[in-house]
């Protein structure tokens, strides 16, 4: 075998092996054999790029190419050309010219002029095959290559409805997807969109996506789309948050994307903060037992649940602990009917200072309305209560 | 094929591919637009035989490459050369490709095939993405106007004509888009403006914001255009 390869690697084998060969084929023609047919592509592989880049495809990019198809055979071939998809589905890859089955006569060359579309991400090769006559194998295949980048859709996390009023059916947001990275050539990118929940759809939905349930997202900073998400408005007294997600999904994208919807009924405009929440609208603002003449700091958080400002009127009446002729021993407070604005969902924070008055320890209950407007004016109440007590001094002993 | 010049070609065109571009800018074509060219078709037997030309479209619905002449069969001399004229009228954005075969005696495979390329831009609609018809009060009436029209560019650098269909709307029943457009397939120039009314009508107390969106589609862009109805209701 050494010294065979050696033979090889020399003028002398080569030539050896080249006489060997004429004198097969001078042979074969002797005796009628059909000679192969030899057609050959330009090319073998073809890498598809951006026509004004040069750089990759983008999803949904068309691209033309023309590669020339060459008879070497001695005598004319009927030829067809068939599309081979490897990895993908069929139809990204066409052949424009020549269709059907044609001639190719001897020695001439033709060009196929083929056309293709990036519909999904990543190395992708497909083929093409000549297949001469009633061949079951080609006699030529051409690869064709593209790589197209993964489209770089943008989308909101989430779409937080916050708290929605009790008095509507239905709420809407808009939800709007873009594809701002705009390199040349990049053609639009098909999104699949589906609204996944705990409920399946019963809470959320999408409006405007066209009938077949694809987004098409024309590429370009100033190209969007824009759907609507309806929030469901929950049964009262379901205040529970609601939540799904939207899945986009496409050949265009390297991962689906979610985007979560978020909403809950809205019961109370306004809630406190960290007041022990009792009942639906019960809020209480404990402090801890007080000594007479000393006092006791808590804040109180009043926050908007809203997405529009609110003006906040407070008014109180003080409970059945003490009688009403003694004053309230709560300190720091809006003034009683007195009023303050609150941004949309912002908050405003109060010092409350329980001062137990002497000279006996007793329980203070102080009830407060706070009035929520404009629109439909709600009343959330608030309680304040405090116990004051008197320190005593060790007990003197009769007779000591 | 006896008889077949050395190129190999018993019918040849004086050229395999013909892009077409804007006759006085030589840039792409726009949407809408119609041209019309001129090649040779050649017999390069020695003999004379019965062409005829056939409109092969790959991809595209019928009707947008015609050739005007010669229809039909007809004959062609030895050595003859004959002038092929046709028309080709964009139809949507995108690389396109068209093909004139020509066949010859009772040969039904294509002896010689001529592409008509065309790779017109994409065209979007001029208008507002979103009006919004501010606070309504509860059973009022709001009408706005949306007007849609096309940029106006230099020729050959933008569309011709282009069709504009009204595909509907989604969201909020309180807005209302005239009736003329529904339904309607409108075709729009540059410089031609496509203007409709709405109304917003909210009804019932709730005072968060009210959205709708009108969709429209065209042969000029992928996708639709969209244009978002925003407005919100307050107590009279």
């Amino acid at each position: 075998m050494q010294v065979l390869r050696t033979s090889f690697r020399t003028g002398l084998g080569s030539a050896l092996l080249a006489s060997l060969l004429l004198a097969g084929v001078s042979f074969s023609r002797a005796v009628g054999q059909e000679e192969p047919p030899r057609i050959r592509f330009s090319v073998d592989r073809i890498e598809l790029v951006d026509d004004t880049s040069g750089g990759p495809l983008r999803i949904g990019c068309k691209v033309t190419r023309s590669v020339a198809l060459t008879s070497q055979h001695n005598r004319s071939l009927k030829v067809d050309l068939r599309v081979r998809n490897a990895q993908i589905g069929p139809g990204f890859l066409h052949v424009l010219n020549p269709r059907g089955q044609f001639d190719l006569l001897d020695e001439q060359s033709l060009t196929v002029r083929f056309a293709f579309v990036t519909q999904k991400h990543g190395p992708q090769s497909m083929f093409i095959d000549a297949f001469v006559g009633g061949e079951l194998r080609p006699t030529a295949t051409l690869e064709v290559f593209a790589n197209p980048d993964p489209a770089q859709v943008e989308a909101p996390d989430e779409v937080d409805f916050g708290f929605v009023n009790p008095g509507s059916a239905a709420v809407r947001q808009r939800l709007t997807l873009r594809l701002p990275e705009a390199p040349a050539g990049q053609g639009p990118c098909r999104l699949r969109l589906r609204v996944e929940g705990p409920a399946g759809d019963a809470n959320f939905a999408l409006e405007g996506v066209p009938d077949d349930g694809f987004v098409t997202l024309a590429p370009g900073p100033a190209q969007r789309v824009t759907l609507l998400v309806v929030f469901r408005v929950p049964e009262p007294f379901d205040r529970a948050e609601k939540q799904a997600v939207v899945t986009l999904s496409g050949d265009g994208l390297d991962a689906p994307r979610q985007v979560l919807l978020k909403g809950r009924l809205l019961v109370d405009p306004i809630s406190f903060d960290p007041p022990a929440q009792l009942f639906f609208s019960q809020y209480e603002l404990s402090f801890a037992r007080t000594r007479v003449g000393a006092e006791s700091t808590r804040t109180l958080v009043v926050r908007n649940n809203t997405n529009k400002p609110l003006t906040v009127i407070v008014r109180y009446q003080l409970g059945v602990q003490p009688p009403p002729s003694v004053e309230a021993p709560f300190f720091g407070l809006p003034a009683n009917e007195s009023s303050f604005e609150l941004p949309a969902r912002g908050t405003r924070s109060f010092d409350v200072v329980f001062r137990p008055p002497g000279p006996r320890g007793l329980g203070y209950r102080l009830e407060s309305g706070w009035y929520a407007g404009p629109g439909a004016i709600t009343f959330t109440p608030l309680t304040f209560f405090g116990e004051g007590f008197v320190e005593t001094g060790p007990v003197r002993q009769r007779g000591q | 094929m006896a008889g077949a010049a050395d190129d190999g070609a018993a019918l040849k065109f004086s050229q395999e591919l013909v892009h077409l571009k804007d006759d006085r800018t030589g840039s792409e074509l726009g949407i809408g637009c119609k041209v019309t060219r001129t090649v040779t078709l050649k017999n390069n037997l020695e003999r004379s035989v019965r062409a005829q030309l056939v409109v092969r479209d790959t991809q595209l619905g019928p009707g947008l490459l015609q050739v005007i002449g010669p229809r039909g069969r007809f004959d062609l001399l030895n050595d003859q050369t004959i002038k092929v004229r046709f028309t080709y009228e964009t139809q949507h954005h995108g690389d396109q490709s068209m093909f004139i075969d020509a066949s010859f005696d009772s040969f039904s495979r294509p002896a010689a095939s001529l592409e008509v390329f065309a790779r017109p831009e994409p065209a979007m609609l001029e208008g507002p993405e979103e009006v919004d018809f501010g606070a309504v009060p509860t059973g009022a009436m709001s009408l706005r106007q949306v007007t849609l029209s096309l940029p106006r560019l230099p020729q050959g650098q933008g569309p011709c004509k282009v069709n504009v269909a009204f595909l509907g709307q989604s969201g909020d029943s309180s807005f209302l888009v005239e009736r003329a457009m529904s339904g309607k397939l409108h075709t729009l120039m540059p410089g031609r403006k496509l203007t409709f009314r709405v109304m917003f009508r909210p009804m019932g107390a709730d005072e968060s914001e009210r959205l709708a969106i009108l969709r429209f589609a065209s042969n000029a862009f992928d996708g639709e255009k969209q244009v978002v109805l925003s407005g919100r209701a307050v107590r009279r």
